[in-house]
């Protein structure tokens, strides 16, 4: 039972370091090849616990090598199209200026009831409202409605607006973010003085967001700090 | 590039130890074929084979060892009962001992053959 346990316990922390080893882009959409890698290395995983008389680099060594050639095809894909087009395939056009392209949908394998599926899933019910839709090779489809149902911005009305960068975390459950602070432009300092302001210490704070500009909320936390 | 450094790095780690968990098996075969011929020679002419076989399966305690970081266990464990069988046909002067002599032999060249990367046991 211990050997399980143990074995458990490594491939777990394989795992993790392997699905980091592939990058973000494999936790967020899946090209084909990661797709493949992920179901293998998850049923590879499971044959050294579920039987202990397979030694554990039986199960090591594949997981290392598939992560390690799907990291070195995705770098050799972004430096050869040709690769690229024939690991992860190419985008492709199904709706184009308004109107749907059978031919491709044929070829995709995507019927009518697919495409109103992908387009109520980016807030699209009538399809009179789509200008392009392109399905990626993740499988996802992206849609640019018509200008007319677009929603109106600041550009529209000649309205003039500040680019300004989203506020960001500076404080996260009693832990300062250094990086955060510098991110923002400002140092540790400026940071003191508005805890200082408020009369607070940051362990005793939930979340603070802050923004370019200084301004800044501040969560405490329920019951204080202990 | 640090990824792929590291990648590049792992792959090269992992051909490494396939290839030299090759050669340690290829030795250690060679080593224990050594001993069992030693056994089978003091046998053969009469002579005490106690202190040859004695050796054989200390030899084989550590080799177990090393080859089960590469080998099925359920195979070696297998192998093993026939080392443990040999000292009681030794024992009971049993005619049954140089060819059980022999098929641990075979059986240790069969964990050898299994493990290299002919190109039927690839496909």
């Amino acid at each position: 039972m211990f050997i399980v346990f143990f074995r458990a316990v490594l491939l777990y922390f394989i795992i993790i370091f392997s699905v980091r080893l592939m990058g973000k882009r494999q936790i967020g959409e899946l090209q084909p090849s990661e797709l493949v890698v992920t179901i293998l290395m998850s049923n590879i995983a499971t044959l050294p616990v579920e039987d202990i008389s397979i030694p554990m680099i039986m199960g090591v060594v594949p997981i290392f090598t598939l992560v390690s050639m799907d990291v070195i095809v995705s770098h050799l894909s972004m430096k050869f199209r040709g690769l690229r087009r024939v690991v992860s395939g190419s985008p492709q056009i199904v709706i184009s200026d308004g109107k749907i392209d059978q031919k491709v949908m044929k070829e995709l394998r995507f019927t009518a009831d697919d495409l109103m599926e992908s387009l109520r899933s980016v807030q699209i019910f009538d399809i009179n409202e789509v200008q392009l839709a392109v399905v990626e090779t993740t499988g996802k489809i992206s849609v640019c409605p018509k200008k007319q149902f677009q929603p109106v911005n600041c550009g529209d009305l000649n309205i003039p607006a500040k680019e300004e960068n989203p506020p960001v975390v500076v404080i996260n459950d009693g832990e300062l973010s250094p990086a955060a602070v510098k991110f923002l432009g400002f140092d540790m300092d400026w940071l003191e003085k508005i805890l200082a302001q408020e009369g607070k210490s940051y362990k005793n704070i939930f979340i603070m967001t802050a923004d370019s500009s200084g301004k800044y909320t501040i969560i405490d936390k329920n019951g204080g700090a202990k | 590039m640090k990824r792929l450094g590291i990648c590049i790095t792992l792959l090269v780690i992992t051909v490494c130890i396939s290839a030299g968990s090759l050669w340690v098996l290829k030795r250690s075969n060679e080593r224990l074929y050594e001993l069992a011929g030693e056994v089978r020679t003091a046998y053969e002419n009469g002579g005490d084979a106690k202190p040859a076989l004695n050796e054989l399966t200390e030899y084989w305690q550590s080799y177990y060892v090393r080859i089960s970081y590469v080998a099925n266990s359920d195979y070696l464990n297998s192998v093993s009962a026939g080392v443990f069988r040999l000292e009681f046909l030794l024992e009971n002067d049993s005619d049954e001992f140089i060819s059980e002599l022999e098929s641990f032999c075979g059986q240790t060249e069969l964990m050898y053959q299994c493990q290299f990367p002919h190109l039927y046991s690839v496909l």
